[in-house]
């Protein structure tokens, strides 16, 4: 049995992985109001293209990162311009279906070319290291996962608060329509915003693939994750989202901490929970007028 | 040569058609009030000539000699024709200091500044880090009627010339902001010195006529030029 600290050090960990899996998915939904149904699989895409990266080249999982980010990122963005900005307008359906379409494509196109084995990214020695503090053994590989995800929440937060992009991009997402009246362009900020959504997908999927095993159906669990931290965090916000990526880790490994067989269904309990007592989430953003 | 040419507008709603062949000339100068009946069109006219209503098809529309038919909404704008939207329509989550600076940061340089509308609107600067979301009903009146000034009051950034469309409502004052909020100088009091003499005379006297009447109008302007829609029965 372990002790609850060490319980709750794992949870908060693991929820930073979550968030990274989540704050794409937020940033997208926050601005362009798109369910990108094929979130989950763009995290896999990103993890089979650092496999690809460390097979090619003799280099280091962390360091594929700087390849893997900018080829995401420049996915999102042709990815907008081309498909996603075509399915703008009243109706959701049109979105989730091709979104879908996309996710089996993907699937499919990963289990051609990849075969349905399970891979890993091995990292080295950092995968195993651990610093003991207390009687609470802490991985050296979640600390660093965290912070990465505590780093991305901060960073998005500044561009989105305190630059002149970020007061495009807010209001772009209050009003794609009156943007153009002041000379912004809003199918061009939505594919930057794009860019920047897969560019998290990037950082994710490659620490995702360090982490464990992942083949080419991983999508929809992660897309599962990710949309439960969004929505118990509350929607367009980075902050509640790292929340909320925290809130499903501590519940699994609670749940894990009962019985290993508990940790996903726990989850999701806490997520239905979240969503009958907060159904904005915990952090909602303020009402639009 | 006008400054704005169409030939052949015809604007659609799915199968609903909204405009029949519009024709229409502004020159330099030249000011056109479009009167009619709620839903007659008016508004659809100026958002299809800004580009914003899509569904619409075009023989011809010319601005400063350019073919923009096909242009989004925000070259438009950048060339400097634009609309004032209906209503408030301002941004909720960006502050109030960022609603009014962000035609700036999309390239708009006018007449109005921060300090100027500041100076305007004096409970303004205390607001200016609120988000929109956050303020009452008439505070956003205010932060709206300011936002507009922005929008009515440019310079040219093209030599060709810069047309402004205006598309307002005055639904609600507030306090001060009611009976200064106009867009013609002579309701700015001591400020109307600041501007060239034509664009006073032209300018002013329409748009006075418009807002002592009705509580929506549309203008369209090249400092001195503009298009503005009316309803007679309001």
């Amino acid at each position: 049995m372990r002790s609850v600290a060490d319980i709750i050090v794992q949870g908060i960990l693991l929820g930073g992985l979550y968030a990274l899996f989540a704050t794409g998915l937020s940033l997208v939904f926050g601005v362009m109001r798109l369910v990108n149904l094929a979130h989950g699989d763009f995290i896999v895409v990103a993890a089979f293209a650092a496999f690809c990266v460390v097979s090619a080249l003799p280099v280091h999982p962390f360091v594929a990162i700087l390849a893997v980010v900018p080829f995401m990122a420049g996915l999102g963005y042709l990815l907008q311009i081309g498909l996603f900005n075509r399915l703008l307008g009243n109706n959701p359906l049109r979105s989730l279906l091709v979104t879908f379409g996309v996710s089996v494509i993907l699937q499919n196109m990963l289990l051609m070319i990849f075969s349905a084995d399970t891979r890993r990214l091995s990292a080295g020695s950092i995968e195993t290291q651990s610093v003991d503090v207390g009687a609470v053994a802490i991985g050296v590989y979640p600390v660093v996962v965290f912070a990465i995800a505590l780093a991305v929440t901060m960073t998005l937060q500044w561009v989105f608060y305190s630059t002149s992009l970020g007061q495009r991009l807010r209001a772009t997402s209050d009003d794609p329509e009156i943007v153009g009246l002041v000379g912004i362009n809003h199918l061009r900020v939505f594919a930057i915003a794009s860019a920047i959504g897969f560019a998290v997908i990037g950082v994710a999927g490659v620490l995702m693939a360090v982490r464990g095993n992942f083949d080419p159906f991983l999508g929809p669990s992660r897309l599962l994750v990710a949309f439960e931290a969004v929505i118990i965090g509350g929607l367009g916000n980075f902050w509640g989202t790292l929340v909320g990526g925290i809130v499903i880790g501590l519940a699994q490994s609670f749940g894990a901490g009962i019985d290993p067989s508990y940790q996903t269904i726990a989850g999701h309990i806490v997520f239905f929970l979240v969503l009958l007592l907060w159904p904005d989430g915990l952090f909602p953003k303020v009402a639009h007028q | 040569m006008p400054l704005l040419q169409v030939e052949d507008l015809n604007a659609f709603y799915d199968d609903f058609q909204a405009l029949f062949g519009i024709g229409l000339h502004l020159g330099e100068g030249e000011c056109i009030a479009v009167i009619g009946a709620n839903g007659a069109g008016k508004s659809t006219l100026l958002r299809s000539l800004v580009g914003l209503h899509r569904e619409r098809s075009i023989k011809r529309l010319n601005f400063a000699d350019m073919e923009i038919g096909t242009l989004a909404a925000s070259k438009i704008a950048a060339m400097g024709m634009t609309l004032v939207p209906e209503g408030r329509r301002l941004f909720s989550s960006l502050t109030v200091e960022e609603n009014l600076t962000i035609g700036r940061s999309a390239g708009r340089i006018g007449y109005w500044n921060l300090s100027r509308i500041y100076e305007l609107f004096p409970a303004l600067p205390e607001l200016a880090r609120r988000q929109v979301a956050r303020l009452s009903g008439g505070q956003q009146q205010m932060v709206a009627s300011s936002v507009r000034r922005d929008f009515a009051w440019p310079r040219a950034r093209h030599r060709q010339g810069n047309l402004r469309q205006l598309q307002a409502g005055t639904r609600s004052g507030y306090g001060a902001g009611r009976s200064r909020a106009g867009y013609q100088p002579s309701s700015l009091g001591g400020r109307s010195h600041l501007l060239p003499p034509e664009r006073r005379r032209c300018a002013g006297r329409p748009v006075r006529r418009l807002h002592a009447g009705s509580h929506r109008q549309c203008i369209f302007r090249h400092g001195r030029s503009m298009i503005c829609a009316v309803s007679p029965t309001l």
